[in-house]
Order: C-alpha cells, then sequence, then structure tokens
C-alpha cells in the first residue's frame, strides 16, 4: 500500500465497512431495538445508550423511520466524506493543478505571528475564561444541589461530582494554573493543564443532560493554542502560525456544520418561513415576536443565515472576504440574541473573530 | 505538522459525521430540525401543595437546574419508565430544602401538551411530603 494513499484506502473502506453492516445487520437492530428491546443484541443495546441516549427517551414520541433517517444520514456523511477524500487526492488530475496543489497548501500554512500576538491572544483567551468562570461557580454550586441527578459523560466517569468546599479548590487551582501558563519556559503544558481544568468544569456543568453551545468555537481555539504557544519557545520575534490558520479552518468549519446540518436535516423546507417563526415563537422576545409576523423578512433571514454559514469557509480562501463575514458573523450572533434571546452579547462566537487579525502573511524569517 | 491538523480536523468533524455530540467535540444540529405542522410541544411541570391547600409552581432553580434541564430530566425519566429512580432522586435532592418549605404536603407533577393552541395536562405522579 502506498503509504501517500493510506488515509485514503482507511477512508474507503470505512465507508464500504459501515455501508455493508448497516443494510446486513445493523438496521435489524435499531428495528429491535426500537419495537423489542428484550430481542436486540445487548452490546447494541448498551452502545446505544452510551452514544445516543436520548434515543431510549425520544422513542416514545418519534416513529422508527425518524431514526432510520438519522442513522441514513450518517451514511450519507460518509459517503459524502469519501468523496471529498477522493477530490483532494485526484486533485490534481481534477482541478489540472490550478488549486489545492502542493504549492498552493504549504502557501496556505505559511502564516506568521508575532510573538507579542500569541501573548495577547492567550490573555485574551485567559481573562474571558476567568470571566465566564465566576458564572460557573455559581452554577455548580447550585447544581451540586441536583448531585443525584448528575450523568457523568464518559471521560469523566471517574471524576466525582465536586461538593462546594471541593469547587473552591478546583476554580483556585484553575486560576493559579492559568497564571502559570504565561511562565514562558512551561506555557504550553500549563495551558493544556488549565484547559483540561476547563472542560472538566464544562463537564460538570452540561452532566445534566442539556449541552449548550457558548463556549464550542472559544474552547476549540483554547485548545488549539498549545500549537502556538509552543512556537514561543523560539527565540525569534516572528513565530511559525499554522496553529492560528489551524484555529480560523476550525472555526469556519464549525460555521459550514451548522449550515449542511440545517440543508441536510430539514433541506430546503428549512427556508420555509414557518421554520424560523416557530424558532421565534418558542423564544420569544418583543423584536422576535414583531419579526414572526412577517413571513417575507423570514424567509429573508433564513436564507441570509444559510449564506452565511455556509459562505464563512469562504475567508479562508479569500483573505479579503473577511470583511463581509466577519461583520455578517456580528450581525448574525447579535441578532440571534436580540431575537430569540439566545446566546448572549457580547457573543462569545464572534469574540473569536480576533484569530483573524493577529497573522501576517509572509515568509517565515528569524528576527531576532 | 499535517498529521497534528488532519487529527484536529478529524475530530472537529466526528460529531457532524456521526450525529452526536462527542464532548468537547460538539455537533452543531440546534435550530436544523425542520418543523412539521400541527407540531405539540411537551412540557412537565411540577407544583405543590402546602398545609393550606394552596397551588404553587416548584422553582426548579431550587434544586438548582433550570426550567429546561428539569423538563429533559423528567421526559427522559418518565418514558424510560423510571419515574421510581426519579422520586428516590428528587426526594434526596429536596430534602435539605424542607427548612425553607415546611409546609410542603405534596409535589404533583403534570404532562403538559401544547399543540394547536389547546393545552393538555395529565398528572403523571404526586409525591406525598414524608
Amino acid at each position: 500500500m502506498k503509504k501517500s494513499k493510506r488515509f485514503l484506502y482507511i477512508i474507503l473502506f470505512i465507508n464500504v465497512f459501515i455501508q455493508t453492516v448497516y443494510w446486513l445487520f445493523l438496521k435489524e437492530e435499531i428495528l429491535l431495538v426500537y419495537k423489542n428491546p428484550q430481542l436486540a443484541s445487548n452490546w447494541f443495546a448498551n452502545m446505544i445508550d452510551t452514544f445516543y441516549p436520548r434515543f431510549f427517551t425520544e422513542k416514545h414520541r418519534f416513529p422508527i423511520e425518524f431514526f432510520l433517517g438519522k442513522a441514513e444520514q450518517i451514511l450519507i456523511r460518509f459517503a459524502f466524506l469519501s468523496i471529498l477524500t477522493l477530490v483532494f487526492y485526484y486533485r490534481e488530475v481534477i482541478f489540472r493543478l490550478v488549486i489545492l496543489n502542493k504549492s498552493a497548501i504549504h502557501h496556505f500554512w505559511n502564516v506568521t505571528i508575532h510573538r507579542n500576538k500569541v501573548i495577547f491572544l492567550q490573555a485574551f483567551l485567559a481573562i474571558v475564561w476567568i470571566y465566564e468562570s465566576f458564572t460557573w461557580y455559581k452554577s455548580l454550586k447550585l447544581l451540586s444541589r441536583a448531585v443525584e441527578f448528575y450523568e457523568p459523560h464518559v471521560l469523566l466517569q471517574w471524576i466525582p461530582f465536586p461538593s462546594e468546599e471541593q469547587l473552591f479548590y478546583w476554580f483556585t487551582g484553575l486560576y493559579l494554573v492559568i497564571l502559570t501558563s504565561f511562565w514562558k519556559k512551561w506555557a504550553t503544558q500549563f495551558w493544556i493543564l488549565a484547559i483540561s481544568i476547563i472542560l472538566i468544569l464544562q463537564g460538570f456543568l452540561y452532566g445534566f443532560g442539556k449541552i449548550d453551545h457558548t463556549y464550542a468555537t472559544w474552547g476549540y481555539v483554547s485548545m488549539l493554542m498549545p500549537f502556538l504557544l509552543i512556537e514561543t519557545q523560539k527565540d525569534t520575534k516572528q513565530l511559525p502560525a499554522w496553529g492560528l490558520r489551524l484555529m480560523q479552518l476550525v472555526v469556519a468549519c464549525v460555521y459550514l456544520q451548522t449550515g449542511l446540518e440545517k440543508l441536510m436535516i430539514a433541506g430546503f423546507t428549512w427556508l420555509e418561513p414557518q421554520t424560523l417563526q416557530t424558532h421565534l415563537l418558542s423564544h420569544p422576545t418583543t423584536i422576535g415576536l414583531w419579526v414572526a409576523q412577517s413571513d417575507i423578512l423570514c424567509v429573508f433571514l433564513s436564507i441570509m443565515t444559510i449564506v452565511f454559514e455556509l459562505g464563512f469557509i469562504l475567508i479562508m480562501i479569500s483573505p479579503k472576504s473577511k470583511y463581509i463575514f466577519l461583520p455578517m458573523g456580528v450581525l448574525f450572533h447579535t441578532g440571534t440574541f436580540v431575537l430569540m434571546g439566545v446566546g448572549g452579547f457580547p457573543s462569545l462566537w464572534w469574540l473569536v473573530y480576533v484569530i483573524w487579525f493577529l497573522g501576517e502573511k509572509e515568509p517565515y524569517i528569524d528576527r531576532i | 505538522m499535517y498529521k497534528k491538523i488532519a487529527i484536529a480536523l478529524l475530530l472537529v468533524w466526528l460529531p457532524f459525521l456521526l450525529i452526536n455530540d462527542f464532548y468537547p467535540f460538539f455537533r452543531f444540529g440546534m435550530f436544523a430540525e425542520p418543523i412539521k405542522p400541527n407540531q405539540s410541544e411537551e412540557l412537565f411541570i411540577l407544583y405543590y401543595t402546602n398545609q393550606q391547600n394552596s397551588v404553587y409552581k416548584f422553582n426548579t432553580y431550587q434544586l438548582g437546574v433550570d426550567e429546561g434541564v428539569f423538563n429533559y430530566l423528567v421526559r427522559k425519566y418518565y418514558y424510560q419508565n423510571k419515574m421510581n429512580d426519579f422520586e428516590r432522586k428528587f426526594r434526596k435532592s429536596t430534602q435539605n430544602l424542607y427548612s425553607t418549605h415546611q409546609d410542603i404536603k405534596a409535589w404533583h407533577l403534570y404532562r403538559v401538551q401544547i399543540s394547536n393552541k389547546k393545552r393538555d395536562s395529565l398528572l403523571i405522579a404526586t409525591y406525598e411530603k414524608k
């Protein structure tokens, strides 16, 4: 097997394997678990209980077609991934060397960042996490009353939900670790530790069945920060910043996913006025209820949402388009807050756009 | 470098591929579900009565959770036929609240369905104060 194509073969194999197993075996198992769980394989029921715990709750509300539809969505997405991987590997044949060739990819990742900007980003992330942690502390103290209902995520099974006293130590530890992460020699290690503590505390908050996405992109950027911090060990002012590029790509991928989810789950019916109207009515605000009265306005806002979410990835291809999509993003998240009361102001989703103003597109030159 | 990038991207796309959250990696399917005509909304609401038989809505924040989480928890135990478990956990969680709610006589849990502006309520459990 050619080493360069190993990844392609793995993806194709997984795709064929999943499709085959589903149609020969898994579909029948899903039907059994839905209609008569006693007859279904134990391991399969346990797997569903672990990874899709809502199945056993929602199966009383939705017909079997709903769950089969979801399972087939997974197959479609794997098929889609295989096609994308194929296109990527044979890009030179397909695109005739115009885009995505080796030098273009190298050029894409060849960004630099000034050392001070890395420290600025680290400080910005840290300050916001510390600020948010004050709310977490209060929420976790309250949640400790409902500890009986706590269901830890798979990764946190061995960490008990903290008592009020233990919470104090968790947060004190977090602040000390964040502070220590500004010590250049150990910056990467302590930042990884700080993010791990943040993820554990967040895991406690999400251990009651509801996950919210307030910190999603902020968390992703923080998790990728070690790739920038490790570069600060070098004695140069300008540092290679592929980590920053990766942060940008990940945030753009998140927007792409939100747009694709809407189109793949609901199709173009998502653009019909009833969709937004229903969401506006179930999250009522004064302005939201006023907007819900207009079909035209609802369709317009839905189209703009899809255009924004699917179009955001263009920033990665055409850097100047950030002057269109980043203000659109600020409007989008502020609009969601004003119309539905979802999220907050300022939203971490657009504060994270700072990562588009730190990199410098120039060859990596050592400047001591 | 490219290996690290590939692994990071794979992890970020995994929830999208498998249509599920894999904490700390998320699926972004909020607001993506299609709206069906006459879709009904389901709520679980807890009331309590005091010794004078006055009825009050239970503030779920006293239990430490907001109404959305409370709704999720009750729905889960209700549809999985684990309401005995729910009662045990609820009693244990609220026992420390007794000092501030000495006069509570019983809790009444209702399942409320709202569709076409019609509201149907069903009493699904009553927990007498022991």
